[in-house]
């Protein structure tokens, strides 16, 4: 009971110090619950789609031709597999929207019976799918996204046979190739719509090209196979051939991991901000723990001379913090349920699924509850000190504070007599505000951080140090028509005309290999200098020799100098990995070989130019001329943006962090102003007795606290100097990109410590407005 | 005949205490002279310290009037009084409340470096000057916790004068030192007064109140007594002591 009534007194004493924490462990809960949530639903719906669609474990994209006779009763027979599923498609390589060609393979196909459409924004979805009618077609959410097109407008698809247009019906949820991020789509037609095109494709196809259908094989697993996905499909091929066979071939976890791509990239990076926060708040606590033993000094020790024990005291501080902690837990969960509802829906157009719903409750609670546990363990410890604590020397009237001569000390001066002044009262009690610019070096290293993935990502300097194929005028030749060298210089010829340009690359695109019995998409480029982004080792310079990426040499524990098998449907060879690169394409599952190399295996066609052309303004005129040109040899298309998903998701990654930044400067800024008014009341009164206006005596504590913001962000400029490269390289390895070049510019820097420094100042200078209040008689008299 | 510095007409405070009014002065009229040493006297809680704090501005009277060059102090805006009290006047507390973080120097040249008239070398130089004449010329680095409370006292002095305030308030000088230190504090301030300092004091040790010229005995809230006095020698100090005493004696001390 005595225990309760100290614990309920302290809270009551210090309830601004106890409010603070309370507000930032509830945005840290808040943070922390909303992120694994929207984490958690986004997987939760990915695997509902899947499973709705009943899409198998492993899916191989074969041609009809090849799939027929042997193989197919093979994967079938193959012990490790339960069933096999087959769709019919027809692959288009030419689809146009308005005046946009989109670059990859489309899958058209009939539109499955289970299909759901989505309701506006991924809302959910409606209550019947109605029946295709002709010339209607459902697309995913991806191509949506990708193409920027609407229900209602026409789609032109252009086949051997000729061009089909189809009025979008709706959007259709679609697991397997439906997210933005995927290259590959589905489209789904009706019945009579795909019979008619497939009748008419077959019939104009020649013995040069045939067009045949693809089929998407779904293979699943037996229930008793404990083998991973990869590992299911690696055996398997190794037995059946069926990957070797297949030009695409992906497992149900890679597309899992391909569709969730973009969630999981920001979700990582504002859970690791969030940690660093959390880690923030509890030195803070931890802080304020050590300080209020100091300050409290006699009231302990009269405590201790009442008869409570040292356990007892710390029990008591434990529990008014972790009161205070639970309660911040308790009030950050109440809004994580409608924020978590509210932004779950924000990844839809990447994602192409809509998520679910709930609140990781269990997963999150553990969580919380281990933060908890930690922030009583470090109560603990700081509080240790409690035992030097003497009842004498508490009886006595405590220990008086006693300022030292720092070694940063500077001289008060006349013209700048405020900043002088906040300078020595800074120096002077410097561990008061150790906590504070911890957390504003917290805060600017993330926002620092920040800025230089903005600047990557925006600074298309840095592109091709990140291995992306950096070209702002991209040329698609049409699938089907050789083109010749001449051809090519004749249309390089034309780009000059326009002015200066420089060859970024030329590629025959990405293909779907078996390296070792692994599936793993390869891009073909057509010399080695194209291939972007060595890191270590030499490009090809031998037709056996390939690059491969950092993350696939760590997923596949390759090394410079070995050897592998590789494999396009029968043909195989054997290659030499020559260098490592970094190429974010395929989410860095990816490797590089020449023309030359690759025709060992394939009979690579030249399909992708890309160019750097100079002049921004001659741009869309150069693609114009193009295509007007080379109607039926090509498509070019001019953008010198990056794309705007990315741009999108770094500009709101940096918008929570500065949110956040500005809650965690009012708060940290308020909590410690109190505790500095109570421990310098008596200054304040004298400085206000000497002839000190209020307004000068804020300005001196708004000064002081930035200050206090500018040291912490020499210190989180420092620590991002040290580690953000390295930080950002753990986090970009989601997407492909193992190491960054970082791209410091003056704003990288300012930005961030200006806005710490503004928002320090700003709320300690609001925060002070308590000195106005007190009267000097109060504060002197004795 | 003696030139008016500071008047006071009618003023009162009072305290709110447990829902109570408590009338600490009340009604009262004070006239401070130009080059006075005035002592204010009285027993504990008789509102000496009240008095002392509403004339000087660093509290403000609940009624009346504080004159000073023609202005009422109790109507001044918080910019105004902060003005009055780093150009026009002093103030001296019974704990010294010296800024701990600051060096005796720096405590002294704060002060003057409010005071836009006077520029850096000038203040520095006034204060170089103060300290010698305080005796703190070895000390003068050092932070208020690493001197004795004389000491601190006599650097809390040279705070006071160092923009030569008009009037300089002392709430207990002596208060929390010992006799020597005591008797070092109060030749300061008879030195500062004899050249032409007006300076109020209130206290109630005897020692300090026979500095005075003028002493004025405060009781519950009104000045009942008045004694005039020659300059402060130390060679009549016994006569004038007893003097004191009889006077005091007078008013049931």
């Amino acid at each position: 009971m005595e225990k309760m009534t100290m614990i309920k007194a302290n809270i009551r004493y210090k309830k601004g110090s106890f409010a603070g924490i309370v507000i930032l462990m509830a945005v840290i809960s808040m943070a922390l619950l909303s992120l694994l949530s929207i984490w958690d639903n986004t997987l939760a719906g990915i695997t509902d789609a899947q499973e709705r669609a009943q899409m198998g474990d492993l899916l191989c994209l074969v041609n009809k031709n090849r799939l027929e006779g042997k193989l197919l009763s093979d994967v079938r027979s193959h012990p490790l597999v339960k069933d096999v599923k087959t769709v019919e498609t027809l692959a288009c390589n030419k689809t146009v929207y308005e005046d946009y060609e989109y670059s990859e393979s489309v899958f058209l196909q009939e539109a499955p019976p289970s299909g759901r459409l989505f309701l506006s924004g991924g809302a959910g979805f409606q209550e019947k799918t109605p029946k295709l009618k002709p010339g209607e077609i459902y697309i995913s959410r991806g191509i949506q996204t990708n193409l920027g097109c609407q229900t209602g407008d026409t789609l032109s698809f252009t086949f051997s046979s000729g061009a089909y247009r189809f009025k979008i019906a709706g959007i259709m949820e679609d697991p397997v190739f439906g997210a933005s991020v995927m290259g590959w789509k589905n489209l789904f037609i009706s019945a009579r719509d795909y019979e008619k095109i497939r009748k008419e494709v077959l019939q104009a196809d020649t013995p040069e090209h045939a067009s045949v259908p693809v089929m998407h094989v779904f293979v699943y697993k037996t229930d008793d196979c404990k083998l991973s996905d990869a590992k299911f499909a690696r055996q398997l091929n190794l037995d059946t051939g069926l990957s070797d066979m297949s030009f695409g071939s992906l497992t149900r976890s890679a597309l899992t991991n391909y569709t969730s791509l973009f969630p999981k990239t920001i979700c990582t990076v504002l859970t690791v901000f969030v940690f660093l926060l959390l880690a923030a708040v509890i030195i803070v606590v931890c802080h304020s723990v050590s300080i209020g033993i100091e300050m409290e000094y006699t009231t302990l020790g009269i405590m201790k001379a009442l008869g409570f024990q040292k356990k007892d005291i710390q029990m008591i501080l434990a529990a008014q913090y972790l009161l205070a902690e639970a309660a911040g837990i308790l009030l950050g969960i109440l809004p994580a349920a409608p924020l978590c509802n509210a932004v779950s829906n924000v990844f839809f157009p990447i994602t192409g699924i809509v998520p679910k719903k709930a609140l990781s409750v269990e997963k999150g609670g553990l969580l919380l509850l281990l933060v908890l546990a930690v922030s009583v363990f470090c109560i603990l410890l700081v509080t240790q000190k409690l035992k030097k604590i003497s009842v004498i020397t508490a009886i006595a009237g405590g220990k008086k504070e006693i300022y030292f001569d720092s070694r940063i000390k500077t001289g008060i001066s006349q013209k700048m007599l405020m900043p002088s002044l906040a300078f020595r009262q800074f120096t002077s009690n410097k561990r008061q505000y150790a906590g504070m610019a911890v957390i504003a070096a917290i805060l600017v290293y993330f926002m620092v951080s920040m800025m230089i993935l903005a600047n990557m990502i925006t600074v298309r300097s840095s592109w091709s140090s990140m291995g992306i194929l950096d070209s702002n005028l991209d040329v698609i030749l049409t699938p089907g028509k050789e083109v010749s060298e001449e051809q090519i210089k004749e249309i390089e010829k034309t780009i000059g005309e326009n002015g200066v340009f420089k060859v970024s690359h030329k590629s025959c695109g990405n293909s779907n290999f078996s390296l070792d019995g692994e599936q793993i998409v390869g891009c073909v480029f057509e010399e080695a200098d194209y291939i972007p982004g060595l890191l270590n080792g030499r490009l090809p310079e031998y037709e056996n020799e390939i690059v491969i990426t950092e993350i696939v040499a760590e997923t596949l524990d390759l090394k410079i100098g070995d050897r592998v098998t590789i494999a396009c449907g029968e043909k195989k060879a054997e290659y030499m990995i020559s260098g490592l690169n970094q190429y974010p394409n395929e989410a860095g599952m990816i490797f590089s070989m020449t023309m030359e190399a690759a025709s060992l295996i394939m009979n690579p066609h030249l399909q992708y130019l890309g160019y750097m052309i100079d002049d921004e303004a001659q741009g869309e005129k150069t693609a114009e001329i193009l295509n007007e040109k080379y109607k039926d040899l090509l498509f070019a298309k001019y953008s010198n943006q990056i794309d705007v998903m990315y741009q999108a998701a770094v500009y709101a990654m940096m918008l929570v962090v500065y949110l956040f930044s500005a809650v965690f400067s009012v708060v940290v800024v308020h909590m410690t102003c109190s505790r500095a008014f109570i421990r310098e009341r008596k200054d304040i009164g004298i400085y206000k007795a000497l002839g000190f206006t209020s307004g000068k005596l804020r300005l001196q504590f708004a000064i002081r606290f930035t200050i206090v913001a500018g040291t912490g962000a020499v210190f989180g400029c420092a620590a991002a100097a040290a580690f953000a490269e390295k930080m950002l390289g753990r986090m970009l390895r989601l997407i492909g990109i193992s190491q960054i070049d970082t791209v410091l510019r003056i704003s990288t820097i300012l930005v961030p410590v200006i806005m710490i420094c503004v928002c320090f100042f700003v709320f300690s200078y609001m925060a002070s407005r308590k000195i106005k209040r007190v009267e000097v008689r109060e504060l002197v008299a004795e | 005949m003696k030139t008016g510095i500071l008047s006071a007409k009618e003023i009162s405070k009072s305290f709110a205490h447990n829902g109570m009014q408590q009338h600490i002065l009340s009604h009262l009229d004070f006239d401070l002279y130009e080059g006075d040493f005035t002592v204010v006297m009285g027993a504990s809680g008789s509102g000496k310290s009240t008095l002392l704090y509403a004339l000087s501005g660093m509290d403000r009277a609940t009624a009346g009037i504080v004159s000073y060059k023609g202005k009422d102090i109790v109507q001044m805006h918080e910019k105004e009084l902060a003005a009055l009290r780093h150009t026009d006047f002093g103030f001296i507390f019974q704990q010294m409340h010296l800024i701990g973080n600051l060096s005796l120097f720096e405590n002294v040249a704060v002060c003057g470096y409010l005071n836009k008239e006077k520029g850096t070398k000038e203040v520095r130089k006034r204060t170089d000057e103060l300290l010698d004449q305080m005796g703190l010329e070895q000390v003068k680095t050092h932070l208020p916790s690493q001197v004795s409370g004389g000491e601190q006292q006599r650097c809390a002095i040279a705070r006071a004068v160092i923009n030569t305030p008009k009037i300089l308030f002392a709430d207990e000088p002596t208060g929390a030192l010992n006799r020597q230190n005591t008797i070092g504090v109060l030749n300061l301030l008879s030195e500062l007064n004899e050249n032409g300092q007006s300076i109020l004091m209130v206290t109630h040790d005897l020692r300090a109140a026979l500095r005075a010229t003028r002493l004025l005995y405060l009781e519950d809230g009104k000045i009942t007594g008045e004694l005039t006095l020659p300059v402060y020698s130390s060679q009549e100090e016994k006569s004038r002591e007893a003097q004191v005493n009889a006077w005091l004696a007078s008013l049931e001390w």
